[in-house]
């Protein structure tokens, strides 16, 4: 039942599949290729990204599209269900591929070819691209490439794909491959397998569906089988029984023959002799995967990144302000006698677009140290030490990857949960994740810390306040998670298996189109809506306007729509000594965090137009009716504690309701806002009793 | 003063109409993805 037997394609219209395992390079092969030429978007109805791009060949252009890593067809998560999907031709809206790139490892040949010896089942032409090479060399693996070649019967390509080496050769086997057949070497299975595999053909057949043999194996092999037919459990049951009798475990079954297989053909095209330098990187593991020396490391790594993004930034954010600034004075003097525009422009769009460019020194700087801990090969070290800590939580080191990265946003990190196959051990991920810091918490932060504690404690302890607030969410999400774990989903502990790619040198090009992309992304996707909330937030500010003219500005805000609505809920937030503007702010912040500080600029009326300098001293002037300051230390370390938990995103919800469910996301709603409640009044109380 | 509130109404209206666009409800996954119990395969 093979689709073995392909006509020649025209290039012109190829669709060429990009895949690989994790950490092979694949996407920067696929960036190397295609350029800037690409598409992000999400498969139709799942949220698994998406990214075809075009790339030229001597004889016209094909596209691509990059597949999730993955280290085998077997489809246990929602990206390895879309790999088998694409390759088969049942992914909606994705055309059937013309070819397949396969990016291997080159110093991890055997356990990379287990894939593409899955993918050529598909019985697409197959490209292998042996990237890395240069690597691989290095720690003392030589390999005979035209022997290699000639074994598996596919064009092999040496590449180096970070610094564009081999690409005109890989261009080149692209183009040859969409006018071959696929050739691959196929696994000799033996009698017991195909037979095992002739059953389950025969059930398909008679239930109308033509198979290719990659489908036969998954439907013979996997636990979960991607596609289902009539018969299929009894077929099934039936082929097992066989591999049974033969002595061959279903499960293991495939892994055992196929590395035997791969192990005939790799025998004198490839060998390992690992060089005295190839070993020597990895003696710093002994430091950074240390169960106390590690988490030292790791902390000192943390504190760094986040020094480094409130004292780098903060020049930068300064310029910028004074920038809007300026940009406010000079509209309002333009808008002179048109008052109601002139609030418009000044308050609403001045504020609210300076409201999200402020944000980008700090987004930009934190996924530079991101891009550099990822790239280097850390940033698995530190999961892998997480998982320490993580595992009496129920959750795994992979949970680490997506919380660290909701450091940044919580929206790509929930999306990155993918990654953990566990459906649990997924969600538990999820409801946590918004709990660490994100960067749209920064500003209030930065407000707070800035306005409260650094005049009256220093700078040090402005930097170490900034790090414990960061730290709270981290530490807070670990019982929680358990609490999660054990109580509502009940989870079973799961091993973990990470790949620990080798320590490198992060690239430039690399690190800065990472920057680049979150910052696109920040200010396309949030920041729109930043802009938008911050426009209705100074409709709702500004209307009613009072009968009588010449109206004091903090009055009016008074009678407006906002504060009235402030006023009527400020007595729940009393007990964390919030006053109403407070409330009202925290209040419009619920669709976006990120406009507390304009919204709090509004109110507060920032009138020389440079917010945070004119804001910090509206609110160190504010005072309660008996001529208390309304906002001393305990307020200020209230409110970013309320900030530090509360789930204050709409576009987190929202993606927390498409990755798991509505229900879950109001969940996490409700339990996120009761303990940010729960914890700013504890905050308050206790700050205000220590200060006497 | 007739054409400021014009603008300010079409200016709000479109901020609105911006955020309801941006939370509308869309398609999500049918499932999340099966429980792993095959983890001998990924060796």
């Amino acid at each position: 039942m093979s689709s073995a037997t392909l006509a020649p394609v025209r290039t012109a219209s190829a669709l060429v599949a990009v895949i690989g395992n994790p950490n092979t390079g694949k996407s920067s092969l696929f960036n190397a290729l295609t350029g800037i030429r690409q598409q992000v978007g999400n498969y139709p109805g799942i949220t698994v990204e998406r990214k075809e791009g075009s790339c030229r060949l001597e004889d016209g252009e094909i596209t691509l599209i990059d597949l999730p890593g993955t280290y085998s067809l077997a489809a246990m998560s929602a990206d390895e269900q879309v790999i088998i999907d694409v390759l088969s031709g049942r992914q909606a809206e994705t055309r059937t591929p013309s070819a397949v790139l396969c990016v291997v490892d080159a110093s991890n040949l055997r356990r990379n070819l287990f894939l593409v010896s899955q993918v050529a089942e598909t019985g697409l032409p197959v490209v292998v691209a042996l990237n890395m090479i240069d690597e691989a060399r290095q720690r003392g693996v030589t390999l005979d490439v035209p022997g290699l070649a000639a074994r598996l019967g596919v064009p092999v390509v040496p590449t180096v794909a970070v610094r564009g080496e081999g690409l005109p050769e890989l261009r080149r086997a692209l183009s040859e491959a969409l006018r071959s057949k696929n050739r691959f070497t196929p696994v000799a299975w033996p009698p017991a397998v195909v037979e095992a595999r002739g059953i389950v053909a025969d059930a398909a057949a008679r239930s109308g569906r033509t198979c290719s043999d990659a489908e036969i194996s998954r439907l013979l092999f996997d636990v979960e089988p991607p596609l289902a037919f009539g018969g299929m459990i009894e077929a099934r049951a039936r082929a097992h029984q066989i591999l049974e009798g033969a002595g061959l475990d279903p499960v293991s079954a495939e892994a055992f023959l196929r590395y035997r297989h791969l192990d005939g053909l790799l025998g004198g095209v490839a060998k390992a002799e690992p060089t005295p330098e190839a070993a020597r990187p990895y003696r710093i593991d002994r430091l950074f995967t240390h169960r106390l020396g590690g988490l030292l490391v790791f902390g000192a790594f943390m504190f760094l990144v986040f020094a480094s993004v409130y004292w780098i930034a903060r020049p930068v954010m300064d310029g910028i302000e004074w920038l809007f600034g300026k940009l406010g004075a000079w509209a309002g003097a333009a808008l002179a006698g048109h008052p109601m525009l002139e609030s418009l422009v000044v308050d609403g769009v001045i504020s609210g677009v300076g409201g999200v460019i402020v944000f980008l020194p700090q987004i930009l700087i934190l996924f530079l140290f991101v891009a550099i801990l990822e790239d280097s090969g850390y940033m698995a070290r530190a999961a892998f030490l997480m998982d320490k800590v993580f595992s009496w939580t129920g959750l795994n080191g992979k949970s680490f990857v997506p919380m660290l990265s909701s450091f940044a946003c919580a929206v790509p990190a929930i999306m990155t949960t993918r990654t953990i196959e566990d459906p649990k051990a997924r969600l538990s991920t999820i409801l946590v994740s918004p709990l660490m810091s994100c960067s749209a918490r920064l500003p209030v932060y930065v407000l707070m810390i800035g306005a409260f504690i650094e005049p009256k404690y220093g700078p040090l302890w402005a930097g170490v306040a900034l790090f414990a607030m960061h730290m709270l969410g981290l530490v807070v999400a670990i019982p929680i998670a358990f609490f999660i774990n054990r109580f509502l989903l009940k989870l079973r502990p799961l091993p973990f298996i990470l790949e620990m790619p080798p320590y490198r040198m992060p690239r430039a090009l690399s690190v800065g189109r990472r920057m680049f992309l979150s910052g696109r992304e920040f200010v396309v996707r949030a920041g729109t809506v930043i802009f938008a909330i911050s426009i209705v937030i100074w409709a709702l500010s500004y209307f009613p306007r009072p009968s009588t003219p010449n109206v004091d500005k903090s009055a009016a805000l008074e009678q407006s729509i906002l504060g009235r609505f402030g006023k009527a809920v400020q007595p729940v937030f009393a007990p964390a000594g919030f006053d109403w503007k407070t409330t009202v702010a925290v209040l419009a912040a619920f669709p976006a965090r990120e406009v507390v500080v304009s919204t709090l600029g509004i109110l507060y009326s920032a009138e020389d137009g440079d917010e945070n300098a004119a804001l910090k001293q509206q609110m160190a002037q504010a005072k309660w009716p008996d001529g208390r300051a309304v906002f001393t230390p305990a307020t200020a370390a209230a409110i970013m504690v309320f900030f530090a938990f509360c789930l204050q995103c709409g576009s987190t919800m929202a993606v927390m309701a498409r990755e798991a469910s509505w229900k879950w996301a109001g969940f996490a709603f409700v339990y996120m806002t009761t303990l940010a409640w729960i914890a700013a009044v504890a905050t308050y109380q206790i700050g205000r009793s220590l200060s006497g | 003063m007739l054409l400021d509130s014009v603008i300010v109404a079409i200016v709000v209206a479109g901020a609105v109409a911006y955020l309801a666009w941006s939370f509308r409800p869309r398609r999500r996954a049918a499932r999340l993805p099966a429980s792993c119990s095959g983890c001998a395969q990924h060796k």
